[in-house]
Formats: C-alpha cells, structure tokens, sequence
C-alpha cells in the first residue's frame, strides 16, 4: 500500500499540471470546446461516481439536474444580467435543494423502483422545460453570454481554465469526502446497508446527502455548459443524456475516484474522435459498457490501475530480485 | 450438453445472417458519389473529373465548402436526399464550365442530428479545415447553436431549414436557401379560409421546437382572419398515440386540421384520422413533404392531404422536368424537396463564386468577399430566383401541393 | 358520457399493449429478481424479425409469426448466457448497469442491421371499425385486449398446473430451495427468458401496424411498461394487466380532459401516488428480506 501513495504524491501534481498545460497547446475552437466538454463530463461524472459507486444509488434522472444548472445559468446572465458566479451560486442552492427531494425516493426505494421514479422526474422537468414560457419551451434560450472577467467576456482560453478550475475543485471536493468518515459510511451503505444501519450508520442521512450533492455537481456542470454553448434547449436533457452520465461512469470505474476523466475522455474526446464511423461507434460504444461491467467491474480505470501495478511490480522484481515482493 | 449449446449458436447466427440479408431494401438515392458519404466524411474530396487537371487559364483554386447535414440516424434519407441533389448540381456546374478559376471542394460531414456533434462539425470546418463557407443544416435545433459560430466568424452560412427565426437576428452571414414555414403556412391557411371558406379548422404541433415555432405562426395567421382554432391539441415527440387527440379533433367538428409532425407520425396520425373521423376532413402536414411519406402511407392513405414547399417534383417547367429526369436516373427515386434544395444552394454557391473573378482564396477577407457575392447573386434555380435582401431571405411565399393517385399535383402557387 | 366512455375504451387498448410487455417482464423479475430494462427493446427485435419473414419474405402469417418467435427467443438467449449470466453472483445494481448497456446495443446493432427510417407493417386482423351506438372500437385493439387476457390465463395455466410452471414458482419464492430440491437452474433461466421474448415479440408484432416499425419504438414503451409493473406489483402476474391497463387509462383520460401536452407525465403521477401508499405495488407481495 505504501507504493500507491507515494506514488500518487507524484502523480496527482504531475496529471495537475500536465491539464493545467493542455489548453495552452489546443489551438482552436475545435479543440477549446472539446475540452472543455471533457471537463464538463467530468464534474458531472465525478457526482454521479459519488452517487453510484460509492452508495450504490442508480438515478436516471442527472440530466434533469444539469438542465436545471442550465437553465438558471441562461436565464440569469441572459435575461437578467447576473454575474456568472452568481448564477452557479443559485444553481448549486437549487440543485441542492432538488437533490435532497429526489434523494427522500432514494431513502425508501431502490434498484429499479428508484430507477423508474428518477426517470419519470426527469420526464416531468423535461415535459416543464419544454413547455414553459419561462424556460423558452422547445425553443429553449439562445445568446447566453460569456462570463466576465475583469471587464469583458472570457475569451475560450480562458473558459478552459475556468472549467479546469471547477474540475480540481470537485475532484478536491469528492477526494476530502470519500477519505473521510463520511466516506467510509458510504462504503458501509453500499455493501450492505442493512448492515450498516446496526452499527449506528445514519444511512438515510447520508444517501440524502450524496443524492444532494451529486444534483449539485450536475448542476455546476450544466451552469459552465450554459454559458460555453451559447445556446441551450430541452433536448440537451433527456432520460437518454441520463444513461450516458450512467454509462460514462461505469466506463470510467465505479468507485474509483479517478475514474470519471477517464469516462469523460472516452464520451467527449474518444467519441469525437472516432465520429468517422458514426454507424457502428453507438453500438460499440454500447458492447463496450457491458463488458467492462462483466470483465472489468472497476472499469477502464481500475484496468489502467492494475496495469499500472503489473508494471511497478515488473520493475520491482528486476530491480531487487532477491528481496521478497511487497503485498 | 456442450453440442447443444454449438448448435444454439450455429442457428443463431445463421438467422442473424437471415436478417441482415433480408432488410427490407433501403431506400439509398446517392450513388454517383458514394464516397462522398457517411463512410468517407471531412477530408473527401469531389471525386468528379474537376479534379483540377488542364485548367485552360491555369491553376484552379480549391474552394473549401463545408456542408453539415444529417446522415444517419432517423432523419438519414433528408439528408441523403440533399446530397444527391447537390450531386447534380455538381455536375451540372462541370459540364457547363461555369467555374474557370475556382474548384468546388465540398466537405460533406454528418451532424448525428445532435447539437454536440453539430458544435464539433462546424468548429471542425471553420478552425482545423477553414472552410470559406458552410450549407447546413437541416435541423433547427443544430442550426441554432451553429448559426452564431458562423456568423461570428464570418463565414457566410446557406441554411437549408424553414425555421423564420434564423433572419431574425441581424446576421450579415446568414443565407437561406428555401422558404420558411411562414410563408408556407400563409399559403396553407390562405387556401382553407379564404379558398375553401372554412371556418373550423384544428391544430395537432409537436412540441418540438419546429412544432412550437409552427405553431406560434400558425395561430398568428388565424389570428389575422380573426379565427381561433376549433382544436388545439399537441403531442410530445415520440409518443405515437393519438387517439385522445383524434378524438378531440372529432368532437370540435374540424373541417381541416394542420399538423406539424414529421413524416413517420404525420402517417400514424393520418390513419387515426381517417380510422375515426373519417376522409371529410382535409389534412395539412408538414410531414407530407418528406420522401417517405407517400412511401409509408401508400397512394391511398396520402390521397389528398396537403403540404407546403418551395418546389415539388410536381412542377413542369423545364428544369424542374430536367432536374426530376437526371435524378431519377441516378438514384432510382424520386427527389424531394430538399434534394432541389441541396441543387439550388451548390449552384449559388458556384454562381457566387464565378462572380469573383478569381480573388485569392488563401486572402483573409475571402470569406467576407464570398458573402458579398451570395448577397448580390441573380440565380434562377428550381425554387425560383434568388435575389437576397438585406435579412438573408430569398423567399417569402410558398407553393401548396396535394397528393392525387400518388403524384405530386400543385394546388395553390403563391 | 359517450366521450368518457370512449376515451376509457381508448385507454384500456393502449394498457393492454403496456400490459402485455409488463407479463414478460415480471416473469423475469418474478423468477429471477432482476428488471430487465430491455425488455421494450427485445419487443422491437422481434417485431423486426416479424417485418422481414412476414412483408420481406412474404411468408404466410402463421409461418412468420413463430419464426420470429423463434429467432427473438435465441437472440434472448444470447444475450442472457453472455451478458447477464456472469452477474447473477454480483450486486444487482450490475445486473440493473448491464440490461441498460444490452438496451443500448439492442438499439443501435437494430438500426445498423435495418436502417433507421421506420417501415410499414401491415395489420393481421384487419376490418373496419366497429360501432356500437356513439362509441367506436377498432378492431386490432380488441384483438391485443383479447391477446392479452388469453395470454394471462395461459400462464396462470402453466404457472399452476405444469410442472415446469410450478418450478418457476417454487424459484420465485426461494431460488436455493428450489436448486435443493432438484430444480434444474439453467433450464428454469432459459425457459423464464424464452417465454419473455416470445411475449415481447407478440406484442411487437401487434403494436407494428400502429407505430410502424423503428429501432428506437421500445424507448417509451419501455419507460411505460417500467411503471406498469411497479403499480401494479413487481413479480405478479395479475399485477402487469392491472397496472398496464391503469397506466393506459391514466395516460388516456388525463390526456382527454387535463391537458394532451403532458400525457407522458400522468404515469408518472399514477406512479408515486401508489409508492407513497403502497410500495410494493397494488398487487404485490411484500419482500420480506432475511439479513
């Protein structure tokens, strides 16, 4: 165990500062806008890996929460004028309080109750997104402006930092949680909650918490897509963007920390990449999910990670055959 | 145990095999330039013989176009359907020489019918390939976030799509090259109240955003007749039962009935109308305008309902015969009215182009000089003449057409 | 009066179509404990199969019918030994992760081999429209109402009085005893899942000349056959007609006199009405889990 965390102590600065590097060489708005989206799936991810990989809890409905961070982002800064900041402000409030109504389902369901009852809240906010006069109804909200900084509006550059900014912080965020008390209950309700609720673990407590907190990453995530875009209507949020949030996580790895940038490189880069074969990219897309889940169950991350330790090890027996392996 | 389960295999994959095979044929109008499809995206060239050999007066320069349509998905025969026609205008345009120092360079690229890809396409043309102008796209909703992209970046945007909305933002950039709904829905209405007489007339949109912006136009054009619809009903995209709608549409007495929906529902649609209310009552469908609409329908069921458009296979002036002749000798179908809309926008783009004496395309204000081009073009095309104004319009009006014993027969021309 | 009659016809129809998919599906989820979230999919595949033995290969109804049975029966099978066999030993939520990815591929593998446009499928029983004083009945959905019933009668039949039938249920209540007690698992799943897609592929074939048929029509109908076993109990079989047909009528009336805009919503209300007073469903059994 030693080995892993000496050698996270490098990695993490290092992956750090390679992102913090990347957008200086994009180029373009091709490339601006794909990382940026990449560090949009990534948040968005990262609360649903807090969601469902560490309490286990399968909600269909996450897109309602990005669109609810969209929407407050457009109609803020657009129709009213409010500073960016503010309106991710807002979106979190919203995001949360939402969060913690879908999350009170969660506490008396599970499995597939709680998967139809989040899919049919993601129907509803879908069904009011496109037919309010407030949400713009189909047409949904075009022009939203860019945030300001310092006086004039960011330029794409610039907005790669702004989302690069939100990614370390939720990263941050989902690290300090998960390595914490806190994070142990999780691991404490997912395997067994029964369990888990007789040695004093408040699980309905928690599972509203996470359900709170995961709608709120959502919801930060929809807010920088908002203002990236430009331009945003219902059909960015349906219960299909809910299954590739869900896909793109278990591609990355339940339970693994690490694993949403990996399901947010394969959605928003690797996708991009291969739109040449637009035919057969879904179908694979979908053959790759389920045998990531029956073969690799920590998914691409956790296959990243154990080849990573098959390398270490390899190395270590090279250099010191003599010694004995660390367990 | 086990040769059982090899068995099970064997016939599996034998009646996959079996299904493959049996597809029912699918509809596949482009050929002359299959490799301009799906398969083969961004970086094709037009494999015509303009493939710059022995310009008689030197070097001809390679224009890139990007063009970002729907090829798969769904909505895939719209697009092929535009593309087949652009084909044509290809080759028109190679055989009639019309270019002497420019070279069409069309990058045909698929937007999925989805607003991230749409982003990526375009960013893609307009940063890594630097196109010196787009067509595209069909769909509203891509249009939407494409549109000011383009516009920002001054390169001029030919956008195929009925939505009004699109000249109502003060682009300099932006050209459309059909009708929009207004126009065609002031014909449709124009024929029921002041043609007809009618009084009752109901309304079935999607709530999609072609179908709310429809109907906003929709109950405005009532409005100016002082008329209210007598049913007002809608349906979600995607849900194919409408038999609480029918029935509503059958307890107000409609006489005619407008509805927004695309092709496959308009069809579902259509047979619950004339299941339940039966065949008095005269149908107005967007959808109808669609290739595979009488192709799904059949003769019978399509007997009679109306649609809108700015050219029709109906039509018999000469080039539209012409037109109808060339591209049902290279595709086995007939053309819709996007193909005459891919024809017309690769035309405009040619004439434009032959406008500009031969200015150096690798110049910074290329793209400026092109949209000039576009804005002043005189082109007389299938849908009609083209003479832009200021807004990007070219067309305000709109033809009515009917189905009769399955073909095209034009009811109302504005 | 008529219109509220008519619009109750209407919607009992349109729940008998939810209800004849909700019977395959809480026969999986009675016998195996796991919701098989493709199930609207696999309705799609054979209803596709139908297309290309009944309009392609203009094979006589009564020949195509049961091939395509057969052929959407063997895909089930497939993808039951490849795909969710190796998570019967792991968490549910797998389970649950892996029928959304066969979803996803059932989809788009369909509109790969197919196409994406939709395509006609002609009715099985045609004739006109009957009219009994004001209100109207069409006849294919008397038939899928007809099928319905038939089909629920028949596996109560089987469930009862077969052996087999009677293994299923012995599996339903408690799977180790029932492995104890000579009951051969691996036939059991076959058998469970063959009859799933066999009912899928009925229903597929009925609802086809209505929608047509398209890679993505087991969306919705899948998100409304969810519901409807949830309202009317997860694993009964009396419990899939009674919610299908409740979420037909539910969708069907509100439609006709709250608003047709959000017609998708009402299921969802029907939906927590019933979790907030009766979790386990109308005609549910309570699960009692030992820990």
């Amino acid at each position: 165990m030693k080995n892993t965390n000496n050698s996270a102590k490098v990695l993490v600065p290092l992956t750090a500062g390679l992102a913090l590097m990347v957008p200086l060489f994009l180029g373009n708005n091709y490339y601006y806008d794909i990382f940026i989206m990449a560090g949009i799936y990534t948040i968005i991810g990262s609360g649903m890996n807090l969601l469902l990989g560490f309490t286990g809890q399968l909600s269909m409905g996450h897109a309602a929460f990005y669109g609810f961070g969209a929407y407050i982002t457009a109609i803020g800064m657009k129709s009213y004028g409010l500073p960016f900041w503010l309106c991710v402000i807002l979106a979190v409030g919203f995001c949360f309080a939402m969060g913690m109504l879908l999350g009170s389902t969660s506490c008396k369901l599970s499995g597939i109750f709680l998967v139809v009852v989040t899919t049919g809240f993601n129907t509803v906010v879908n069904l009011i997104m496109v037919n309010w006069e407030f949400t713009g109804r189909s047409f949904g909200i075009p022009g939203i402006p860019k945030p300001d900084w310092f006086g004039s509006p960011m330029n794409k550059l610039q907005y790669c930092y702004l989302v690069l900014a939100f990614v370390f912080l939720a990263l941050f965020v989902s690290y300090r949680v998960v390595h914490s008390k806190t994070g142990r209950a999780f691991q404490a309700m997912r395997d067994n909650a029964i369990a888990a609720r007789s040695v004093g673990v408040n699980v309905n407590k928690y599972k509203l918490l996470v359900f709170a907190v995961s709608a709120v990453y959502a919801g930060v995530a929809g807010a920088l897509y908002a203002s990236n875009i430009g331009y945003i209507s219902p059909t960015s949020f349906t219960s299909n963007v809910s299954v590739t949030i869900i896909t793109m996580t278990v591609l990355g790895g339940l339970g693994d920390l690490c694993g949403c940038i990996v399901g947010a490189v394969v959605v928003g880069v690797l996708m991009e990449a291969l739109r040449e074969f637009g035919d057969y990219q879904l179908t694979l897309y979908g053959v790759l999910i389920v045998v990531i889940l029956i073969f690799m169950p920590k998914g691409l991350m956790g296959g990243l990670r154990s080849l990573y330790r098959r390398l270490c090890s390899l190395v270590s027996r090279r250099r010191t055959p003599a010694k004995q392996e660390e367990v | 145990m086990k040769t059982w389960k090899t068995c099970l295999a064997l016939v599996l994959v034998l009646s996959l095999l079996l299904a493959a095979g049996c597809t029912p044929s699918k509809p596949n109008p482009t050929d002359p330039s299959k490799t301009n499809s799906t398969s083969a995206p961004s970086k094709n060239t037009d494999p015509k013989p303009s493939d710059s050999t022995n310009a008689p007066t030197g070097q001809k320069q390679k224009v890139p176009i990007g063009v970002a349509i729907t090829l798969s998905g769904d909505n895939a025969e719209t697009g092929r359907n535009f593309e087949a026609g652009m084909n044509i205008a290809l080759q028109e345009i190679e055989e009639q020489g019309l270019l002497k120092d420019y070279e069409l360079d069309l990058k045909i690229v698929d937007d999925q019918n989805d607003t991230t890809t749409s982003l990526n396409v375009v960013n893609e043309m307009i940063f890594n390939t630097k196109v010196k102008a787009i067509i595209g796209q069909i769909y509203s909703t891509n249009t939407l976030v494409t549109l000011p992209i383009c516009n920002e970046n001054g390169i001029p945007m030919l956008v195929p799509g009925l939505n009004p909305t699109f000249s109502q933002n003060g682009y300099d950039y932006f050209f459309r090259v059909c009708g929009t709904n207004e126009g065609g829905q002031t014909a449709g209405f124009e024929y029921f109240i002041k043609d007809l007489g009618l009084t009752k007339i109901g309304i079935i949109s999607e709530t999609s955003e072609n179908g709310q912006t429809s109907y906003g136009i929709a109950k405005k054009i009532m409005g100016s007749y002082g008329l209210e619809f007598v049913c007002d009903e809608n349906f979600t995209t995607g849900d194919k039962d409408f038999s609480t709608q029918v029935l509503k549409l059958k307890e107000s007495g409609a006489q005619a009935v407008y509805t927004t929906a695309a092709a496959t529902d308009a069809v579902v649609l259509l047979e619950q109308i004339r299941q339940v209310i039966g065949d008095d009552i005269l149908v107005l469908a967007n959808g109808a305008s669609e290739s595979n609409f009488l192709e799904l329908a059949g003769p019978e069921l399509a007997e009679g309902v109306l649609y809108y458009t700015v050219w029709t296979p109906a039509l018999q002036d000469q080039k539209s015969v012409d037109f109808v002749q060339k591209y049902e000798a290279a595709t086995g179908r007939q053309p819709a009215d996007v193909s005459a809309r891919g024809y017309d926008a690769t035309w405009i783009i040619a004439t434009a182009l032959a406008s500009m004496d031969g200015y150096d395309v690798n110049a910074a204000d290329f793209s400026a000089k092109l949209a000039d081009a576009i804005r002043n073009v005189d082109y007389t095309g299938l849908q009609g003449t083209f003479h832009y104004d200021d807004v990007g319009e070219a067309f305000y009006t709109m033809k009515l057409i009917t189905y009769q014993d399955g073909e095209h027969v034009v009811v109302r021309d504005n | 009066m008529n219109l509220f009659l008519q619009i109750c016809i209407q919607g009992l129809m349109l729940g008998s179509m939810y209800a004849i998919l909700t019977l395959g599906y809480n026969i999986i989820y009675s016998t195996m404990g796991m919701a098989h979230y493709a199930q609207g999919d696999i309705m799609m595949v054979g209803a596709f199969f139908a297309l290309d033995f009944f309009v392609t290969m203009d094979l006589p109804i009564y020949v195509a019918i049961p091939l395509s049975v057969i052929c959407n029966v063997l895909v089930m099978l497939v993808i039951e030994r490849l795909a969710y066999r190796p998570l019967y030993s792991r968490s549910r939520t797998l389970l649950l992760l892996c029928t959304i990815g066969v979803s996803t591929v059932l989809r788009n593998a369909a509109q790969l081999i197919w196409g994406t446009q939709s395509f006609n499928f002609p009715t099985i029983f045609p004739g006109d429209i009957i009219h009994i004083g004001e209100v109207y009945l069409v006849p294919q959905n008397l038939w899928i109402l007809g099928v319905g019933v038939v089909m629920m009668l028949l596996l109560n039949l089987f469930m009862k009085k077969t052996k087999v039938g009677r293994a299923m249920q012995a599996v339903s209540m408690n799977r180790s005893a029932a492995a104890l007690m000579g009951v051969n698992m691996q036939t059991i799943t076959m058998i469970t899942y063959g009859m799933s897609a066999g009912m899928a592929t009925l229903a597929g074939v009925m609802l086809a000349p209505i929608v047509k048929v398209y890679s993505t029509m087991g969306v919705s109908i899948g998100a409304k056959v969810m519901i409807s076993a949830v309202v009317g109990g997860m694993g009964s079989m009396p419990g899939a007609i009674l919610g299908g047909l409740l979420v037909g009528l539910v969708e069907a009336l509100g439609g006709m006199y709250i608003s047709t805009t959000f017609k998708e919503a009402y299921p969802v209300v029907l939906l927590l009405v019933v979790l907030l007073n009766r979790p386990q469903g109308i005609l549910g059994r309570k699960k009692v889990v030992k820990v």
